[in-house]
């Protein structure tokens, strides 16, 4: 039953315009930002010139726009369900809702993995275009040969994944406390926002969920610091796990009244 | 013979802000009744329905399907049953194929072509692959008793299912229930206000008035020879109003 609900969501997720909307929305801030690039120029921030690097380099701005579009799936797929009525449709059936909940949860990885595979793609695809391939990936300061940058590229980007799962169990959270897709995008954006601001203070950064999901993939790939990565790991465990258990017992309980 | 409720209500009580809005309900729904539960807005009818479908939780009191408990035996339970819960509400992007097919997914061991039966008989199969937003709210009303049809229930419960219809609408409906419950010999469970109509489709009802209910039995036991106005006139006696 499990893959079944799963295969619903993932239906869902692929006829809605939201999935086709993002990842347009990814390929013009990409084109916007190498189109005319001039590395090390007064105009830019990046100094890299091979266009393998680009998924590597820029790998925040995707985070950036996580942040955004993470709240927009969830509070369409739980809050908006609510209050349109069609989240009883599923519980009208043999089903419990921890397994429609999970379902929930596993199309989140798929949209977020989704998301993921296609930065990386376009960021190849429109750095290639602008820059050529080049002879290596450049990243803080290195050159790595193609293939340990392929490979970096795709640890750093699928190391992201986790924290911003943790972030989408906060959302889950909050869209099933609040039950309104509105409340719940923007106070989780407001909520990352401050977050991300916070970051400034050492001293609280690596407790953030907001510092995570920028730096999380840094301490593996830049830093080798594995007690630091070890450290960040737990912590998002810990946001995954207190998040994941709030929202299973809220739902659980949720009265369903639209 | 005594048969057994195909759907019970024992003690249910449920309560919104303190204030009681289903009091100690008891109610049973016989094998291939269709069954009118009567009252004004805001009686507690919808709130009932919810608790029967396992939408919302009683504060006390169970609700009995066939013989299973909701509470300790939701999936057996629920699988008995169909329901359009308030308005028939979809995924107003997809076609109502697509709807049903997603619907179907989620019922155990279902050949694929029960959508296209259940289409049928509801009489939409000539609009079954244009997408929901484009459906009258009568269309939207035969899709959610085709969706309600899928797992073969034995009881079908159906809030307010004439509300906002246009005549015509509303006679596709009862039509539909009558044909429904004679032919495919399935239990309807309907909660309404319109006194006249119920009057003409149920064999048995119930009066719900703050959240009790005042009156359960049999149309003919309850109002003899029933007349034009006969319900009415039971149901505002029951009422006081």
């Amino acid at each position: 039953m499990m893959i079944k609900l799963l295969k619903n969501e993932l239906y869902k997720l692929f006829r809605t315009k939201k999935l086709y909307v993002f990842a347009a929305i990814i390929l013009a801030v990409l084109m916007l930002n190498l189109y005319n690039y001039q590395p090390g120029s007064e105009s830019t921030i990046w100094t890299f010139t091979h266009g393998q690097s680009a998924p590597l380099v820029l790998i925040n701005i995707l985070s950036q726009f996580m942040v955004i579009f993470i709240p927009i799936f969830i509070g369409d797929s739980i809050a908006n369900e609510y209050r349109q009525g069609t989240l009883k449709l599923s519980l009208l059936r043999s089903i419990t809702r921890s397994q429609l909940m999970k379902a929930k949860i596993a199309s989140l990885f798929v949209f977020i993995s989704i998301m993921v595979l296609f930065f990386i793609i376009a960021s190849y695809v429109i750095g290639t275009y602008f820059l050529g391939w080049g002879n290596g990936t450049e990243y803080a300061g290195q050159l790595y040969t193609p293939i340990e940058g392929v490979l970096l590229t795709l640890g750093a980007n699928a190391l992201l994944i986790l924290p911003y799962m943790a972030y989408g169990m906060f959302v889950i959270s909050i869209a099933v406390l609040s039950s309104n897709m509105s409340l719940a995008v923007i106070s989780s954006l407001v909520i990352m926002t401050i977050g991300l601001n916070l970051n400034v203070f050492e001293s609280i950064a690596l407790y953030s969920l907001a510092y995570h999901i920028v730096y999380f993939h840094e301490s593996f790939v830049h830093t080798l610091d594995w007690q630091l990565a070890l450290q960040s790991t737990g912590i998002i465990a810990i946001y995954l796990t207190v998040f994941s258990v709030l929202s299973f017992c809220k739902f659980k309980k949720k009265e369903i009244l639209y | 013979m005594i048969s057994n409720p195909l759907l019970e209500t024992r003690n249910l009580t449920k309560s919104f802000r303190g204030r009681k809005i289903v009091d100690n309900l008891n109610l049973k729904v016989m094998k291939g009744d269709v069954y009118g539960f009567l009252g004004r807005n805001g009686q507690g009818k919808t709130t009932t329905i919810r608790m029967i479908t396992g939408l919302i939780f009683p504060d006390s009191g169970d609700v009995m399907i066939n013989g299973y408990n909701l509470k300790t035996d939701f999936k057996r339970a629920i699988s008995q049953i169909g329901a359009i819960v308030e308005s028939p509400t979809f995924y107003d992007y997809l076609s109502g194929h697509e709807n049903l097919s997603l619907m179907a997914n989620l019922v155990p061991g279902l050949n694929k072509s029960r959508i296209d039966e259940v289409l049928e008989i509801v009489r939409l199969t000539n609009r079954a692959k244009d997408k929901v937003k484009t459906y009258s709210l009568g269309m939207k009303q035969r899709l959610g008793i085709a969706n309600a049809l899928l797992n073969n229930p034995q009881l079908i419960i159906l809030d307010e299912p004439t509300n906002g219809l246009d005549p015509q609408g509303m006679k596709e409906i009862k039509e539909m229930i009558v044909q429904l419950s004679s032919e495919k010999n399935i239990t309807f469970f309907i909660s309404s206000h319109l006194l006249h109509e119920m009057q003409q489709l149920c064999n048995r009802i119930g009066i719900i008035n703050d959240g009790k209910l005042l009156v359960e039995g049999s149309i003919k036991e309850l109002v003899g020879n029933p007349t034009d106005n006969s319900l009415e006139k039971l149901y505002f006696e029951a009422t006081g109003e």
